[in-house]
């Protein structure tokens, strides 16, 4: 049984299409982000799936209802809002009751479910208090605590903590994770943040102009991106691109050169259209670069930044012959992760390398050729429960 | 130079400020308490001034006049009290996004464009019982039309509806700037927490329009108690003084009847009704801003 399912949703503002058949299900109890830059149509999805905006096209089913044409009141969601939208003349209890009075709910019956929110949220100190006396999480809490009152199938954020601090962002993100486990509902969670995606949802569902371009588990889309897109959005600091021509191709390979390189054999996606002389994009994750002379494929490069964080470096290098495309510092420096231990400064001389079966290869349409790989051996570590 | 550099975190603003200051106590202070004082007075405006002590005030004890003005301000003040809640109203009708509002929330501005003047005069021709639009409805009825501005009984009525006509649009122009700055997240939260109609209303709206809610009330109290230039363009108070008011009796007792004694105690008595809202007006303004830090 499936609590919400998205067909075909269709959505034009003034002759722009902001949704294009939009579609994904969800089973039981899942947690699903909605992520992608602004302006993709996520907020948009999000509206649509609580009423607040209508659709031109598809259906969208919320525990087995038809729900498409219904108001957003009669379709079981309780929605969290960027801005909180609380009601600044009501008490954080009335707000939190608010939903249940209108729909005619007994006295003592909208009392009990706001204390037993409230509880589980910690805010019963604050019940008596306005919006107003609050600090922006304590505000947040309160939104929370509004929707888990109605006990919706289905609960929407929409950018949640994008108003909180730093360290606040954080603890909420844990804190609704926690959230999520205790209560029977499915979530769906729309943010621009990749961190609140990767670390919070069950399943990623990426959007970028108003299409889905991957729907997965975080490490899925993590591992084996469809496209150069998800591939670049997912990861930070976000994956090389290089521009390389192709050599050679077979049936299980694909050749590619890099000045300066020895030929890069990588296995290739059953299927994929590709021949000899095809401009194609070569991508590696700065985490698979490595400092020194271990790896397959190596080449000189010089240390032109170092970002010390801690628990690990960042580096921008120049390799001379190699740049990067859409690097992240625009002078097409390659980055890359490396221990935090790996000393390094400005204008070192080093030797930087990557094992072939770390690259990626994106065609001109910017798909996948290189085939999906075991999610398992990723070097990103499953995210722990908080 | 020294003491100007010392001192002129409070020397530029006491500079811009003043003046406002030095105006105001002129022409809004120094002629109110000019106006008391000649209120102690029996003076045509021409020769000695003769103090009466409160000669003026006893004598408006036992004036009908007076009471009738006080009446028809009372009159003024209650019908006026529709202005609001017809304000909202229209100001909720003519929100909807539909093809060609922008017509019709023009013609609400009308009258406001108009001057009060030119609204007293169209309003005459229309009451006018021989050839107005009025008139012109009742034969068509097969009735005679009533002859509204000259009888007793209905003439406040008659030049307070047409006073009420432009007030209405000021209040449909500040509740729709209202509207324009409702908060969409509180609303489309109050969708989903199922709120309709009048709920909506009632329970999301109205309190986000409290503050013009508020001001629009006030500027109607004080528009229906200064009243004066409706009644001057439609009947000058007549007939009979039965549609008078006090800010027009006061300019009729000074300027017609060279009584600018009586004219200035009438006037000290009206703005001793004014300071009882205007003073309800600043507290709950007080009030708010404290609520709004």
């Amino acid at each position: 049984m499936s609590n919400l399912e998205i067909s075909n949703i269709s959505k034009c503002y003034e002759g722009r299409e902001v949704l294009k058949n939009v579609g994904f299900k969800s089973s039981e109890k899942e947690f699903i982000v909605v992520v992608g830059p602004s302006g993709c149509g996520k907020s948009t999805l999000l509206k649509t799936i609580a009423g607040l905006t209508s659709v031109d096209a598809g259906r969208i089913l919320i525990g087995e209802h038809d729900v498409t044409r219904s108001e957003p009141g009669d379709r079981d969601i309780a929605m969290v809002f960027q801005s909180y939208a609380l009601y600044p003349h009501m008490t954080v209890a009335e707000n939190m009751g608010f939903g249940l009075r209108m729909a005619g709910h007994p006295k003592q019956q909208i009392r009990e479910a706001v204390e037993h929110a409230a509880s589980i949220l910690r805010i019963t100190d604050y019940l008596d208090m306005r919006p107003k006396q609050l600090s922006g999480g304590q505000r947040q809490r309160v939104a929370i605590g509004r929707a888990i009152t109605r006990s919706p199938a289905v609960f929407l954020f929409d950018e949640p903590l994008s108003n909180l601090d730093a360290a606040l962002r954080t603890q909420m993100r844990v804190e609704i994770g926690q959230l999520y486990r205790r209560l029977d509902a499915t979530m769906v969670y729309v943010t621009h943040d990749q961190v609140e995606a990767m670390t919070m949802a069950t399943r990623i569902v990426l959007m970028n102009s108003g299409v889905i371009e991957q729907v997965g588990s975080p490490i899925e889309l993590y591992t084996n991106p469809v496209n150069r897109f998800v591939a670049g959005f997912l990861g930070s600091p976000r994956m090389n691109f290089i521009e390389a021509s192709v050599t050679e191709v077979n049936d299980d390979q694909i050749v590619v050169a890099l000045e300066g390189l020895d030929d890069i054999r990588v296995a290739r996606r059953h299927g994929v259209g590709v021949s000899r002389g095809d401009t194609v994009t070569l991508g590696i994750r700065p985490e698979e670069i490595s400092v020194g002379r271990q790896r397959s494929h190596q080449l000189p490069a010089r240390v032109e930044l170092v970002e010390q964080l801690g628990r690990e470096v960042i580096a921008y290098v120049d390799t001379g012959s190699i740049r990067a495309i859409e690097s992240e510092n625009g002078l097409g420096h390659l980055t890359i992760q490396v221990d935090r231990k790996s000393a390094m400064s400005r204008d070192d001389d080093i030797h930087i390398g990557f094992d072939a079966e770390d690259i990626y290869l994106f065609n001109a349409d910017g798909m996948t050729m290189t085939p999906n790989r075991d999610t398992e051996k990723s070097p990103v570590h499953e995210v722990s429960e908080a | 130079m020294t003491i100007w550099r010392r001192n002129r975190s409070w020397l530029w603003p006491a500079f811009f400020i003043a003046p406002g200051i030095i105006l105001f106590g002129i022409v809004i202070v120094g002629s109110s308490v000019q106006s008391l004082w000649i209120s102690f007075f029996q003076w045509d405006g021409f020769d000695e001034m003769q103090w009466i002590g409160l000669g003026n005030y006893i004598e408006m004890l036992d004036d009908p006049q007076f009471y009738i003005s006080l009446r028809n301000n009372i009159i003024w003040l209650a019908v006026f009290m529709l202005a609001p809640p017809l304000g909202l109203f229209f100001a909720l009708l003519i929100n909807q996004q539909i093809r060609g509002m922008r017509i019709v929330k023009s013609l609400f501005f009308m009258p406001l464009v108009m001057s009060q003047v030119a609204v007293g005069v169209v309003f005459t021709w229309f009451y006018d019982p021989s050839s107005g639009l009025l008139a012109l409805f009742f034969e068509a009825m097969g009735a005679t039309a009533p002859a509204l501005l000259s009888d007793p009984r209905w003439v406040t009525l008659a030049v307070v509806f047409a006073a009420l006509w432009p007030q209405v649009s000021f209040c449909v122009i500040l509740f729709m700037a209202g509207l324009n700055n409702l908060d969409e997240s509180q609303i489309e939260a109050a969708r989903v927490d199922n709120a309709r109609g009048w709920k909506m209303l009632w329970y999301v709206i109205l309190p986000q329009l409290r503050q013009v809610n508020f001001i629009a009330i006030a500027v109607t109290v004080i528009g229906a108690l200064r009243s004066f230039d409706m009644i001057s363009v439609m009947t000058s108070g007549g007939p009979f003084g039965s549609s008078n008011v006090l800010a027009y009796q006061m300019y009729s007792q000074s300027i017609q009847a060279y009584r600018f004694g009586y004219g200035a105690a009438i006037a000290s008595v009206l703005f001793a009704i004014m300071v009882v809202f205007i003073s309800w007006y600043l507290w709950r303004m007080l009030r708010m801003e404290k609520e709004g830090a």
